[in-house]
């Protein structure tokens, strides 16, 4: 492993506390995200892989623990600065109305721009490079309300990239896509990721996709246990079966 | 400002806002000249310049009865937009408009214990709205406006966005039986008094009012102007704005703020008047096609300014002995354009 991840988490407790009740979805993990790297993320629903992502992305406080981007303190870090270095895909839809791709792809700049959000010719270069590298140019000008699923998925992760961080968190970006779509959307990752030195950092169900793409694969099963294995290591053994809780995983 | 990625069409937007800055023009000029007296544009301007060739109480009543009736219609207007779109936008709700904070039934219930309640103390509007009892009046009616907001505001400290517009309109409710309870043990002179307020009017503010209700309205429209990046930003959502940078509840509570500074002014001065703050922004959307708030902010302000003059003239109905609701003016003009909005857009998900 490189000396230097790009995220690092250590003793990392994750959960919500409501009403003074702690609920605690997996504790004591250990984790880093590398430049280059791209993790799938498989477990369970409601084993709290969106709560992981959120915690990672800074949205949610961790119970306890430490989370370190390239060395300093999550908690050191201004909303703003933290904008520059991870970004998010998160499930829900955006809700934006009446906007183009474009539009919605320039709101990814908010964190460069100054405070009224004038856009620079260099911002501007960024929003075209970002619907250009998920091939969404054609989509530049349309509605987003208009696109399909899978159009819309490809603008949010523009919208994504246009904030030119080195860490792209994303939670469930396959789900709603067909299997084509899936596959195509998973290689752009890969190709960007690589081309990029992002590190990205893929929750989801898909199995398949995982182990075909990922370099490396994290597992958080039911007792808040997170175990990181490569796709070669897990065709092999039987940590899927344990991890989902059951004996046979066919 | 060059913008040309983010703007949809800049030249229609550009035709667009010489349009409507041409409307309301048109409009100014038609109130001044209309009304219980009917003046030609020389005259108006004549008196505007200070020319002595004009008769004395016709430039009376131009300077201070019709221009200033006319600057407040067009902030009115502006503001009660602005405050619409900006409540839309923090509550993610194309129904939310400048009152679902309370502002309007908090200032009725102002205006309703100062009619009502005190009047027995000798306190009447019946006597030609004096000077000192329309002081009153506007007093009565922002403090109401002011307490209800704090009230709101200090209790959505704590929870989600949702819950702030359901306790908004729960406080209103109550507020609001609480008004009826009033008018319930009120003599029926009084109630006439508070029902006449209840119409809302552009022509409780003179030149010496303005010297308040102007500078009010301006900070608010700066402040809500100034808000335009994170309202953009919350256009995704409370999540995505909060991942690219944006400190969403100062940002939140700072919209709110200045919406509620807003209506409350406009309500404060002019009486509860409905229907403005949810029909300009939403015709904005519609004119404009966009969400940016670069150009929804300007483009409410002037369709305010626009629909809130048009509103006042047909009102005080030209060639008519009485002046009509005004309130009802406004929501027989909304109505149709909040409909008309949503039939050419066919689904809320693309007009909002």
């Amino acid at each position: 492993m490189p000396a230097d991840p790009q995220l690092q988490a250590k003793q990392l407790s994750i959960g919500y506390t409501h009403k003074g009740n702690t609920k605690t979805l997996a504790d004591a993990l250990d984790l880093a995200l590398n430049a280059g790297e791209l993790v799938c993320l498989l477990g369970p629903n409601g084993v709290g892989k969106s709560t992981l992502i959120r915690t990672l992305a800074g949205m949610q406080a961790p119970l306890s623990g430490e989370l370190k981007l390239k060395g300093s303190n999550y908690t050191e870090i201004s909303p703003r600065e933290r904008a520059k270095r991870v970004s998010v895909v998160l499930t829900e839809n955006h809700p934006a109305g009446m906007m183009d791709a474009q539009t919605l792809v320039s709101l990814g700049r908010h964190p460069y721009s100054g405070w009224l959000g004038g856009l620079s010719a260099h911002d501007h270069e960024c929003i075209d490079n970002a619907l250009q590298a998920v091939g969404a140019q054609a989509l530049a000008k349309r509605q987003v309300a208009e696109l399909s699923d899978g159009e819309r998925q490809k603008v949010s992760i523009a919208r994504a990239l246009a904030q030119e961080a080195t860490i792209m968190l994303l939670d469930e970006p396959t789900a709603f896509l067909d299997l084509p779509r899936k596959a195509e959307l998973m290689r752009l990752l890969k190709s960007l990721a690589k081309d990029k030195q992002l590190s990205l950092l893929i929750s989801t169900h898909d199995l398949e996709l995982a182990l075909r793409f990922a370099d490396t694969i994290w597992i958080l099963s039911e007792d808040g246990q997170l175990t990181r294995t490569t796709p070669d290591t897990l065709s092999k053994d039987n940590t899927l079966a344990q991890a989902f809780g059951c004996e046979h995983f066919d | 400002m060059a913008n040309p990625g983010t703007d949809r069409n800049p030249s229609r937007t550009t035709v667009l806002f010489a349009l409507i800055g041409l409307g309301i023009l048109a409009l100014m000029f038609a109130s001044a000249c209309l009304g219980s007296a009917t003046f030609s544009i020389s005259t108006v301007l004549q008196s505007i310049l200070g020319s002595e060739s004009v008769h004395p109480v016709h430039q009376q009543i131009i300077i201070d009865f019709r221009l200033p009736r006319i600057l407040t219609a067009l902030l009115a207007g502006a503001a009660l937009a602005t405050a619409g779109l900006v409540m839309q936008t923090v509550f993610r709700n194309p129904l939310a408009d400048p009152f679902v904070l309370g502002v309007n039934s908090g200032a009725s219930l102002g205006v309703a214990l100062v009619l009502l309640a005190l009047a027995p103390t000798g306190l009447s509007l019946i006597d030609g709205l004096n000077v000192s009892g329309q002081f009153i009046i506007v007093c009565a009616s922002t403090a109401g406006a002011a307490v209800t907001l704090f009230v709101v505001l200090g209790l959505s400290r704590k929870v989600d966005i949702m819950s702030v517009l359901i306790i908004g309109l729960m406080i209103s409710y109550t507020v609001g039986a609480l008004v009826s309870i009033l008018m319930f043990f009120s003599m029926a002179e009084r109630l006439q008094s508070f029902i006449t307020w209840a119409f809302g009017d552009y022509g409780n503010v003179s030149w010496t009012q303005m010297q308040v209700f102007a500078p009010a309205i301006l900070c608010g429209l700066i402040a809500s102007a100034a808000l335009m990046k994170p309202l953009d930003a919350l256009l995704l959502g409370e999540h995505y704005a909060e991942s690219i940078g944006t400190r969403t509840k100062p940002a939140r509570f700072m919209a709110l703020l200045s919406a509620s500074l807003l209506a409350g002014t406009v309500t404060g001065f002019c009486g509860p008047i409905g229907f403005l703050g949810i029909a300009a922004p939403h015709l904005s959307r519609s004119l404009f096609q966009t969400s940016n708030h670069r150009i929804l902010i300007p483009a409410s302000i002037a369709i305010g300014a626009f629909l809130s003059l048009a509103a006042d003239l047909v009102s005080r109905g030209p060639g008519l002995e009485f002046v009509l609701p005004l309130n009802a003016i406004t929501a027989l003009v909304g109505a149709p354009i909040i409909i008309t909005a949503l039939m050419k857009q066919r689904s809320l998900k693309r007009l909002f």
